[in-house]
């Protein structure tokens, strides 16, 4: 077995991997000797191994090779001792844009990505990407941040930075394209399905609901009803652009 | 018919919503998380109490302003869809 030591939101994380090979998917978080040394003993999160029946089973279902198959039970080895940590794991494209983080949420397949190749073709030059695919959010006393994780989806996209949040966009599926502030008592269910954790226990499942409270009461939620096409796309950006500078005007922050 | 909440089901609000998740062994009998109206997390509140069917009653004609006959039966209502989604398991009474 082989430990490594991560750095991702800011927390310092050390992984034993059952397979030495599990590392390429980190390398991108792997934190060097001299940094790590500066973090006290109580700051880390340790996982452990991943259950080697429960790793073979994993690689048998997904057909890779077994260090995809670590890789993968990872995400949920992960999703329930970060809470601990004041941070989540969500499942949606992130990216930067005018100086926040905006996430793109919905069930797998809703059109995440297709929606961020959108913007990439007509906005690509005014935001960069965060997560493609499982956002790492932390809880700070200012406000939710949003950070890149190591797990990618099946696109494999990574991101980089951090940015404070500044919204999240609900996707879903329609014949016209649409887009509407959800109340946080709409968006609470969908958003909840987002969370990436497993409901092994209570106290779990009280800090999901803990930080969903949070993040509802302080982050404002859209729902894009979309095609799919380049319209919906613009519609959103245009949407979220007019939004955001009339919250800038609030607030008395400068806008452009 | 009486009845317990299975273990691990709990009902939580967020926002004002009411969502009823299945932690730990739950979740391979009931459906991971599920939106509840008012009305069914109300009622559920008395059931996680321990109140007998004629005390909810009472509580819930106290809150709603409606008859006893039409909440008893909204409650057998609710008892039966909780005990088909397995929120609720049907406890056996004793036999004298």
């Amino acid at each position: 077995m082989e430990t490594i030591e991560l750095l991702a939101a800011g927390l310092p994380i050390r992984l034993t991997l059952r397979h030495s090979s599990t590392r390429r998917y980190f390398r991108r978080f792997l934190l060097e000797t001299s940094a790590a040394s500066r973090f006290p003993s109580d700051a880390w999160l340790a996982l452990p191994p991943v259950d080697a029946s429960a790793l073979q089973q994993e690689q048998k279902r997904l057909g890779f090779d077994p260090a995809f198959a670590e890789y993968s039970l990872l995400i949920e080895a992960f999703g329930n001792p970060v809470l601990r940590f004041r941070r989540f794991l969500f499942h949606g494209v992130a990216i930067a844009w005018r100086g926040k983080a905006w996430i793109l949420t919905g069930k797998s397949g809703v059109g995440k990505t297709t929606q961020l190749h959108h913007w990439e073709a007509l906005f690509g030059e005014e935001y960069h990407l965060i997560s493609g695919d499982k956002a790492l959010i932390e809880d700070r006393d200012d406000g939710f941040w949003v950070h890149p994780s190591p797990w990618t989806g099946k696109e494999g996209e990574h991101g980089s930075g951090c940015a404070p949040i500044g919204g999240i966009v609900l996707l879903e599926q329609g014949k016209e394209n649409s887009i509407q502030r959800l109340s946080p008592a709409e968006a609470v269910f969908p958003l909840f399905l987002q969370f990436l954790y497993r409901p092994l226990e209570c106290e779990s499942v009280d800090l999901v609901c803990a930080y969903e409270e949070q993040l509802l009461r302080t982050v404002p939620v859209w729902k894009l009803v979309n095609r799919g096409d380049e319209a919906s796309a613009k519609l959103c950006h245009d949407y979220l652009l007019k939004e955001d500078r009339e919250c800038a005007t609030a607030s008395g922050t400068a806008s452009s | 018919m009486r009845y317990r909440i299975r273990d691990g089901v709990v009902l939580k609000c967020i926002c004002g919503e009411y969502l009823l998740i299945a932690t730990g062994e739950a979740a391979k009998h009931c459906l991971y998380v599920r939106q509840v109206n008012d009305s069914l997390a109300f009622f559920w509140q008395k059931i996680e109490a321990g109140l007998e069917e004629d005390a909810v009653v009472q509580k819930a004609m106290e809150e709603y302003d409606a008859p006893d006959e039409l909440l008893r039966k909204d409650y057998h209502r609710l008892l039966k869809e909780l005990e088909d989604m397995s929120y609720l398991i049907p406890v056996e009474e004793p036999t004298l």
